[in-house]
């Protein structure tokens, strides 16, 4: 609630004082807090209250984007370093002051575009084409777009953290910036306590453990899930770290590469497995389970219908599963010749 | 009988569409090595060493390669002299795989015989014979160690299945000859020393452990490392490496199991269980202690590169880049697989799933291929070829017991039991699965058409008219070195072209597609990264008579040097990062350009200038475009070349000759004499150029 009112004054003060100053270093500060990751948001088209005018303190810019339009793989790696470098710098000065020289002090800001139709004010001023980019506001300055480029380094994680912390204290001369690794306590946790309960749960049951040890369903399940896995392409979106989904040249989002054979996206993975999955399982239903079906009717009248229809049912879904499974192959190839007529086109 | 021709046949479509041509890059050593095992002894060859490649050094050839592809063919020429069919040994190096693949297929019936029954066999026997994943590998002209490797596999396989079931050593023995004729052919001999073993223990541990399987192992074990040690390739490896502990390992458990079955046969259960926990703990730390102490001391070799990118896939990328280069090291898309494998790729998991509710001792032997593989083939694209045979036979085993419910009519041709509902169902479902069987048929054919079916050394293209016509040029180029240059010509190019020059030019090359030593591949890079002068100079050095660059702009060829350039700097870089820098090449936008944008030291590069020189003036004013790099070239972009004298430039221009000049009887630099020629005006206008006509081509 006080937070709220904070942030309301803050508006009417900065609508008030637009653009004739700048927010100074408690009032930035302010705005900092108003997220709890400390990062001030400067995608709205108000944020030259913020950057405009004279600055007493460096303000880092992160320009970005997380929307699967852009489909920038580099921007989601960035996302979690750049908070990572923000609570390094806060957990050290919470009132983001230098602590050898309290006449420096560093903010960290943060602008989102979110679809290529609406892009936000501050990138066209800024003159952004590329993203993830950085800039690096420095103290002292009346211009707002008087900043330099800081590059991005090429490693990944906390070495990357690490570099960027480097050349933030090089150009703003700060001594005090050091990187804390967040510990991830909840992962911890969880596994700790997942870990207890499957000992607890063995213990109790050992008979069921060792049953589902000894089942052959059990194993059978497990290996043709993983084989599936692995010939829907599970190792090509790992190795590759491929994006989930991505988007055609208007913006909608695709779920297919077209056209692309060698490559694909980590959802068709998801997608070919199911159809593996229930193709096969139908395959394994009309060799073994129709028959069974058959033994539980014995003697019964209806025995030959039951047996009949279920077979039938079986064979068309394999027969769409399969046609859709061209369908998607067509999509990737572009010219195959031999797609299967789908059922519903029959009826057109 | 038919599915033999059948596989045959599907594999000619190279050899009709082209000519009785080797494919590729590899294929042309095995086929140099091939005539020289004929026009020589058994033991010359062995001993053979390479003076003609990787020049200056030489190479060790006969002790690093894998002879049994060559010593077979040998054997097959030999054999038909004998009996009065003298054939080219081309020929039946182009016919070599096709033949081969006849044969795996009846040793896949065999084995899938054993998994199921014959009907399977059949089934499974068809699949292999034209399924695409292994017909990749196995066209006409596709004379490579892969050819012979996958028939190995299987019967190795095949006798394996029936060693453990019967108990024989005989079969045994046949396993593990054939093991030892697989080691001499393929690298990819691990699998099995992996495979088996590794059988071995999984029945051990579902607690199916037999005097039989002891019998069975031990035969092959024996027998097979001990002849897979003749190898000189080999050698001790078998003992050493870390990629045959695993064998090791399970020929040690099984005596101890085979001793504990022993004692637990005279001991009361009670001390039974105490003792075999003891000595369980006991034999496990002193296995595990010692294998660390070993590869500590340096007695075994660590796991090599490969294995270990394998298993940590980001390994190859950190370490071994030219692992991580080879585009038969890519991970799989999901298309590939249906692709090579087209509706056998969904009977796979359904006839796992299948095999395990049977579990008899060889399912889990299938089982345990297919998991391990269909992991491999996910990592790695050319293992793809070990994991086609297993969904040949997995889905076999799948189809197949639908078939046994489907295709009984036996109630519809009794009278008393007919049953129309019934007899319309089967229809139903065995028609659906015989029209896949069909459909599988035409996919098979049309992938082997459109995509297996190119030699790479001959490029189809498509004259505007619609009809084929074949870019011959590199043929051409090579048997213009063969005509017209000394017999002991020295030709630097990069290391793609070195089997090919080696093989069909005949002439001596420095690097070539064996890459065992990095320097050399990136003296080569280094010469066609730096200036005219320094790479005079470097060559001149390695004796060079000729610089062969493979040019592609003209006719749109993608995979030409410029675009390996990168690559080439990128290795030389590794040696000399002082005088080579990737940055140099490219624009201070960090773009890799060739027209006027491109930086100083890409256009004075002598791979720059080989390959555009005299470009521009090939289209008369008009606009140079590089029709693979989409960027145009001007007059003024290409330096002079004053080093060099172009001697031969293919049709299509793809193939560029060079020779380096002989120094000046006056004492000047190379240079000097360039300039004073160039301000005398004697240098302006030299051949005549015309452009190709492409359209002309039938």
């Amino acid at each position: 609630m006080k937070l709220c009112i904070y942030s309301s004054v803050l508006t009417i003060l900065s609508l008030c004082t637009f653009g004739a100053l700048a927010l100074d270093n408690a009032s930035l500060l302010k705005e900092a807090r108003k997220s709890s990751d400390n990062i001030i948001n400067v995608s709205g088209k108000d944020y030259e209250t913020i950057l405009s005018g004279h600055r007493d303190a460096n303000i880092l810019v992160l320009f970005t984007s997380n929307s699967p339009q852009f489909g920038c793989s580099l921007c989601a790696e960035l996302e979690s370093e750049y908070e990572a470098l923000v609570s390094s710098w806060f957990h050290d000065h919470p009132d983001a002051l230098s602590k050898d020289d309290s006449e420096k002090a560093l903010f960290f800001a943060k602008a989102m575009v979110k679809s290529p139709q609406n892009i936000p004010k501050i990138f066209a001023d800024f003159g952004i084409e590329q993203i993830p980019r950085l800039h690096l506001l420095k103290a002292g300055s009346n211009n707002m777009l008087d900043s330099e480029i800081v590059d991005i380094p090429a490693d990944k994680d906390i070495a990357r953290v690490q570099h960027l912390i480097n050349a933030l204290k090089s150009a703003t001369s700060i001594t005090d910036f050091e990187v804390h690794e967040k510990v991830n306590w909840g992962s911890t946790i969880i596994t700790a306590v997942s870990v207890f309960i499957i000992v607890f749960l063995l213990k109790k049951h050992t008979y069921i453990a060792t049953y589902l040890l000894n089942s052959r369903l059990v194993w059978g399940v497990l290996s043709v899930s993983f084989i599936i896995l692995m010939i829907g392409g599970h190792m090509f979106n790992k190795i590759r770290n491929t994006m989930l989904a991505g988007t055609s040249k208007n913006g909608e989002i695709i779920y297919f590469i077209p056209n692309d054979f060698q490559n694909q996206f980590a959802i068709e993975t998801q997608a070919i497995g199911v159809v593996y999955g229930i193709l096969a399982t139908m395959v394994v239903t009309l060799a073994i389970g129709i028959p069974k079906l058959g033994e539980l009717y014995k003697g019964n009248k209806r025995r030959s219908v039951v047996e009949a229809s279920f077979s039938i049912l079986c064979a068309l879904f394999v027969y769409m599963f399969f046609a859709a499974l061209t369908y998607v192959f067509n999509l990737k190839t572009g010219g195959y010749p031999f797609q299967l007529l789908k059922i519903s086109s029959l009826f057109h | 009988m038919s599915i033999f021709g059948a596989a045959v046949s599907a594999r000619l479509f190279s050899v009709i569409r082209f000519e009785s041509i080797i494919h590729e890059f590899d294929p042309w050593f095995n086929f140099r090595a091939t005539k020289y095992l004929i026009n020589n002894s058994f033991y010359d060859f062995l001993n053979w060493f390479d003076d003609r490649t990787w020049y200056p050094l030489g190479r060790v050839t006969g002790g690093t390669l894998y002879p049994g592809l060559m010593t077979t063919s040998a054997l097959i020429w030999h054999t038909l002299r004998k009996i009065g069919l003298p054939i080219d040994i081309r020929n039946i190096c182009v016919l070599f795989a096709p033949a081969f693949s006849g044969v795996t297929a009846i040793a896949t019936y065999y084995l899938t015989k054993e998994i199921k029954d014959s009907s399977a066999g059949v089934l499974a026997a068809a699949f292999i014979a034209i399924v695409p994943g292994y017909i990749s590998r196995s066209v006409a002209g596709a004379y490579d160690n892969e050819a012979i490797a996958i028939t190995l596999l299987m019967v190795t396989f095949m006798f394996w299945i029936k060693g453990q079931k019967t108990g024989s050593i005989l079969y045994s023995s046949f396993a593990a000859l054939f093991y030892f004729y697989m080691v001499s052919a393929w690298g990819g001999y691990v699998f099995i020393t992996n495979l088996i073993p590794f059988h071995i223990f999984l029945l051990i541990l579902m607690g199916r452990f037999t005097s039989k399987l002891y019998v069975a192992y031990n035969t092959w074990f024996i027998i097979g490392t001990v002849a897979s040690m003749q190898i000189p390739f080999v050698g001790f490896l078998p003992i050493r490496s870390n990629d045959h502990m695993a064998a090791l390992g399970v020929f040690g458990l099984l005596q101890i199991v085979a001793l504990g079955d022993f004692v637990k046969s005279k001991l009361p259960p009670r001390k039974f269980k105490i003792v075999m926990i003891v000595s369980l703990l006991i034999i496990l730390a002193i296995g595990i202690a010692g294998l660390f102490l070993l590869t500590y001391m340096g007695l075994i070799a660590p796991w090599t590169g490969r294995f270990y990118s394998l298993w940590d896939t980001s390994y190859a990328k950190i370490h071994i880049p030219i692992i991580a280069s080879v585009s038969e090291h890519q991970p799989v898309a999901w298309p590939a697989f249906f692709f090579d494998t087209h509706f056998l790729i969904w009977l796979f998991p359904a006839g796992v799933f299948l095999l395990f509710m049977d579990l008899k001792d060889e399912h889990v032997f299938i089982i345990a291929y297919s998991v391990l593989c269909s992991y491999f083939a996910g990592v790695m694209v050319r293992l793809m070829l070990t994991l086609t045979p297993v969904i040949c036979i997995t889905a076999a085993v799948a189809l197949s017991k639908v078939f046994d419910v489907y295709l009984d009519f036996s109630s519809a041709i009794d009278p008393q039991r007919r049953n129309l509902t019934s007899l319309l169902s089967r229809l139903i479902v065995s028609g659906t699965f015989i029209f896949y069987l069909y459909l599988f048929v035409f996919h098979c054919t049309w992938v082997t058409q459109t995509a297996y079916s190119s030699p790479s050394v001959v490029l189809p293209s498509t004259s505007p008219d619609g009809s084929m016509a074949l870019i011959d040029d590199f043929r051409e180029a090579y048997y213009w070195l063969r005509m017209n240059t000394d017999e002991d010509a020295k030709v630097a190019a990069w290391w793609d072209y070195g089997y090919q020059i080696g093989g069909m030019a005949d002439r001596t090359t420095l690097v070539d597609n064996n890459t065992w030593n990095n320097t050399h591949i990136a003296i080569v890079g280094k010469a066609m990264a730096s200036p005219e002068e320094k790479a005079y100079e470097i060559l001149k050095e390695h004796d060079v008579d000729y610089v062969l660059v493979i040019f592609g702009g003209l006719i749109g060829f993608g995979g030409d040097d410029l675009n390996k350039f990168l690559w080439m700097i990128r290795i030389s870089e590794g040696i000399w990062p002082d005088e080579i820098k990737e940055r140099d090449f490219f624009t201070p936008e960090g773009e890799y350009r060739v027209d006027s944008r491109a930086s100083k030291t890409m256009k004075e590069s002598i791979m720059y200038k080989m390959s555009f020189k005299d470009f521009p003036i090939l289209f008369n004013g008009g606009q140079a475009v590089d029709k693979v790099r989409q960027q145009a070239i001007s007059l003024e972009d290409v330096g002079t070349l004053d080093y060099f004298d172009e001697v031969f430039t293919s049709e299509n221009w793809m193939v560029r000759i060079y020779q380096l000049k002989e120094d000046d009887p006056e004492g000047r630099s190379l240079k000097e004499v360039g300039d004073f020629e160039r301000a005398k005006g004697k240098l302006t206008k030299k051949r005549k150029i015309t452009k190709p006509d492409l359209t002309l081509r039938v």
